[in-house]
């Protein structure tokens, strides 16, 4: 059995310890936003946050998760506000098919709470994991880069 | 139009709340997945399913349990699962379905298959070649959808022809020619196809996928599984992208002919491996192209011949070459121009619909040859085309009269964007590509209904695949039409053959152009409806009228006025609810049939937009890495209905031909993909992103909602072309083939 956090709920899994993070997520706990676009860690869609780093579930088992996890279904507030990385990107129009779009906002959570990247350059290499195939990744950039400054929740 | 951009599913996909293919999910459930060929051409000594089926819970189709033996969309070349013969590498044999994943592995690992090799050709130059193994050798004998050329390898041939070309060339001052080639590359969605299938107790089945093309997948189902197409109701989901992959059964018939079997529903994902092997990318390319040109440097005459290689069966290429053959000429004055491409047979996966079919092969050639044609005259390439790019009412080679021309105006803009002619820093190159691009017009309908809270509603069988064409342009033109806010619109309910009017699916640049058209007849009978409704109410008559901001108001007393909201309660019980239905079609655009042929599948380009693309590139010659500096796109856009929209079409379109034209490839080696994975097919990332500056072009269709033209697919058309002469101005050298790699920098160098 292995004890996990998930947004913020302890739950323990049956599991084979060896099972993908991602796996879990969606057929034991039904929560189906992280995407299993190729399942050999190269597009990106299955991230999630490990201790607040975004991580490809696809390719972490279950026995090396050691801190909580979120996943999209963990971002904004109870009362149905959503996280400002969200409401940007619904916003701008960065959301095309939207298949890249959980681990997108994770992985830009990530970015605005680490709080590091300061130029756009940064940004693109700290997105490098996460592919899109509609945007361009234009609006995307431009949507994280106007929360670089404001975008962390403290400023909520 | 309002500046207030929305989009319809914009919310459900930033906080996980769609739905996407491989999210289906349903009681019961078997997986499915394939036995396919290791082999890219050989006879089946033996397939023996027998252990495979011998597994608990595991069910089992051959071509033995097939209803019907080939089917196709041109040609009925292709074996639902092959038999007696393997064309490609990666050829489903055997469709197996098991309760779990590891169940289903072991009965795949469990078939027993020994193929025998026999001779290969993978080249679409060589399968021409008299002395070439036919990929085909009963191809005579097979049933046509459509009627098509069909010859040793060849699978189709269209050939568009005006002037006197043989006449221009025995005159001709001067003649030049280039060989210019385009690999095979992936759509690339990230999304990988799946469906889930039920079989209903009526015969019938159930099926839902991730498809641009619910109609389209409806009725090639029906053919495969010999059924009316009433009995198999396909409804879409979410699609995680499609850009032409997703047009046409892929895995639907075999989640059909397991749910029979084993009585539970079937679900179907791709691997990432199996969309690189066993998908339909777009087709490699080799164009020949001559140009005749006078003592005045003016092209006089052309010949072109395109060689799409259509794969193992022959699936749409026919069509795709057919939309290659109309672009020979590109968006030019040419008097006498032959221009035809030829769909080719090879041992490898069947290719297809990818974002601007055909349209970068043949613009990357025209306008890398137009550069060249430019230098051997002696002219900057940007005056060589101002002295040909089309104007109005200019004839094209397949004698359509081309209207509501920009070519000039995207020219001068994107050349003045970029600074053109400006010094540059060695190393640095700018280039410049045009083309031209139809918005096709097929059917479709919507209906669109008024709820008492005064919000539209729109049902309409049309396919959002993430362009926004649905979810936000067809919708903003709706909330237009009442002066409503663009979320005061829903797009109620889509893509789903049971419940929505026919429509031809998310392919074309038609979905916004089409459905909008319908939309707006649709308003325009609900606006009759209501204004009926709020004359009878205001005692006022309806030429004194006007609709604004939701409410219908009393001309000159705006303070006079009802809700569309309350008009539609109240006329709901007077008429009968306030919805309308109708449909759209465009006319056919008059081209002249000398030219074409009666039985060109593709005729003409219907509302056409036009395109210029200009890049200033830095190339590296020791790492032969090339870097953008630059981008610039002036696209014809007819009316900008959505200018948030139509900036992400573009800027998508654009990094997707950067992909083709620097990074992405399918090669094959011995028959076999080489690029099954994403670390070997590179598709581009946040990093290869350069920033896009648009201008945007309004020179109305007579035909589109607003005067609208297509939008999506020509962004990916040019950007190869426009790279390819950046690149050849930068280092000196011309650029005739993609990808660009490093490699081949550095070896063209060398």
């Amino acid at each position: 059995m292995t004890p996990l956090t998930i947004n913020g709920q302890d739950v323990v899994v049956a599991a084979d310890p060896a099972t993908p993070l991602l796996d879990v997520l969606r057929d034991e706990l039904g929560d189906l936003t992280p995407k299993p676009g190729c399942r050999e860690g190269r597009c990106g869609a299955c991230t999630v946050l490990l201790d607040g780093r975004p991580v490809l579930s696809c390719l972490l088992p279950i026995a090396r998760v050691d801190g909580p996890v979120t996943t999209l279904e963990g971002l904004g507030d109870d009362d149905g506000r959503l996280d400002p990385v969200q409401d940007a990107f619904e916003a701008a129009g960065a959301v095309q098919c939207g298949i890249c779009t959980p681990g997108m906002v994770l992985a830009a959570r990530a970015v605005l709470d680490e709080g590091r990247v300061r130029t756009r350059e940064e940004l693109a290499a700290a997105l490098v994991n996460n592919l899109c195939r509609c945007t361009g990744y234009t609006k995307i950039l431009d949507t994280i880069e106007g929360l670089l400054d404001t975008g962390s929740r403290d400023d909520d | 139009m309002t500046d207030r951009f929305h989009r319809s599913d914009a919310r459900d996909k930033v906080t996980g709340h769609a739905r996407y293919g491989i999210d289906l999910v349903a009681p019961r459930m078997l997986v499915g997945g394939l036995v396919r060929s290791h082999v890219p051409a050989g006879t089946v000594d033996e397939l023996d399913v027998s252990a495979a089926r011998a597994l608990p819970g595991v069910v089992v189709v051959t071509a033995a349990d097939l209803p019907l033996a080939r089917y196709g969309m041109v040609i009925n070349d292709q074996p639902p699962l092959a038999s007696d013969v393997v064309r490609f590498s990666g050829e489903p044999l055997a469709a197996i379905a098991a309760p779990d994943e590891a169940t289903l592995r072991a009965a795949i690992d469990a078939v027993v298959v020994r193929i025998t090799p026999t001779p290969l050709v993978t080249d679409p130059e060589e399968a021409l070649e008299d002395d070439a193994p036919l990929v085909h050798p009963e191809l005579a004998a097979y049933e046509l959808q459509f009627p098509t050329e069909r010859q040793g390898n060849v699978c189709g041939r269209s050939v568009v022809e005006d002037g006197d070309v043989d006449a221009a060339f025995a005159g001709a001052h001067r003649i030049v020619e280039g060989r210019y080639t385009t690999p095979r590359v992936h759509q690339g969605y990230i999304e990988p196809r799946a469906c889930l299938a039920t079989a209903r107790p009526d015969g019938g089945f159930e099926v839902r996928t991730s498809t641009q093309n619910p109609f389209g997948v409806r009725g090639t189902l029906a053919r495969v599984l010999d059924l009316p197409e009433s009995l198999v109701h396909v409804a879409g989901t979410t699609v995680g992208g499609g850009f032409g992959g997703k047009l046409d059964v892929t895995l639907e018939h075999f989640a059909c002919l397991l749910a029979r079997r084993s009585r539970r529903p079937v679900k179907f994902v791709s691997s990432r491996a199996e969309e690189l092997v066993g998908a339909n990318p777009r087709e490699n390319s080799v164009v020949r192209i001559r140009s005749a040109l006078d003592a005045d440097g003016r092209i006089v005459g052309r010949d072109v011949t395109c060689l799409l290689d259509a794969g193992a069966y022959a699936h749409d290429t026919p069509f795709i070459g057919s939309v290659a053959s109309l672009q020979g000429g590109g968006p030019y004055r040419i008097p006498a121009v032959r221009s035809q491409a030829l769909s080719v047979y090879t041992h490898s996966q069947p290719t297809g619909a990818y974002r601007g079919p055909s349209g970068p092969q043949m613009v990357l050639a025209v306008e890398a040859h137009m550069d060249e044609l430019a230098r051997a005259v002696g002219e900057d390439p940007v005056a060589f085309r101002r002295r040909h790019v089309f104007e109005e009412d200019d004839r094209a080679p397949n004698g359509q009269v081309v209207r509501s021309v920009s070519m000039r105006e995207c020219l001068d803009r994107a050349v003045e964007a970029i600074g053109y002619g400006r010094a540059l820093p060695p190393g640095h190159g700018i280039g410049i590509a045009c083309a031209w691009w139809t918005t096709t017009g097929q059917p479709t309908a919507a209906s669109v209904k008024v709820e008492n809270d005064g919000t539209l509603s729109v049902t309409t069988g049309a396919t959002e695949i993430g362009s926004g064409a649905v979810a936000s342009g067809v919708l903003h033109l709706v909330a237009e039409a009442f002066g409503v806010a663009p979320d005061q619109v829903r797009i109620a309910s889509t893509s789903d053959t049971a419940i929505a009017p026919f429509d031809f699916g998310a392919q074309g640049s038609r979905t916004t152009f089409s459905v909008g058209r319908a939309a707006l007849a649709a308003c325009d009978e609900i606006r009759t409806r209501l204004l009926d409704e709020a004359s009878h109410h205001l005692e006022v008559d309806v030429e004194d009228l006007r609709v604004a901001d939701g409410r219908i108001e009393v001309a000159g007393a705006p303070d006079v006025s009802r809700s569309i909201g309350e008009l539609a309660a109240a006329a709901t019980f007077r008429d009968g609810p306030v919805q309308a239905t109708s449909g759209f079609v465009a006319p056919p655009t008059e081209h002249d049939v000398r030219c074409t042929g009666p039985e060109h599948f593709y005729p003409a380009f219907n509302s056409p937009s036009f395109h210029c693309h200009a890049v200033e590139v830095r190339v590296d010659e020791e790492t032969g890495k090339v870097a953008i500096e630059r981008y610039v796109v002036a696209q014809d856009v007819g009316k900008a209905l959505v200018p948030p929209a139509i900036h992400g079409q573009i800027q998508g379109g654009v990094l997707q031909g950067i992909g083709m034209a620097l990074y992405e490839q399918q090669r094959l080696v011995d028959g076999h993909v080489r690029e099954t994975d994403l670390e070997r097919y590179k598709l581009p990332t946040a990093l290869e992103a350069p920033p896009i500056e648009i201008l945007l072009v309004e020179r109305p269709s007579a035909v589109g909602p607003l005067g609208a033209k297509g939008v999506g697919e020509p962004p990916i058309i040019v950007p190869g072309a426009a790279l390819a002469n950046a690149v050849a101005a930068a280092t000196g050298r011309p650029q005739r083939d993609l990808p660009m790699t490093p490699e081949r920098i550095l070896g063209a160098a060398s």
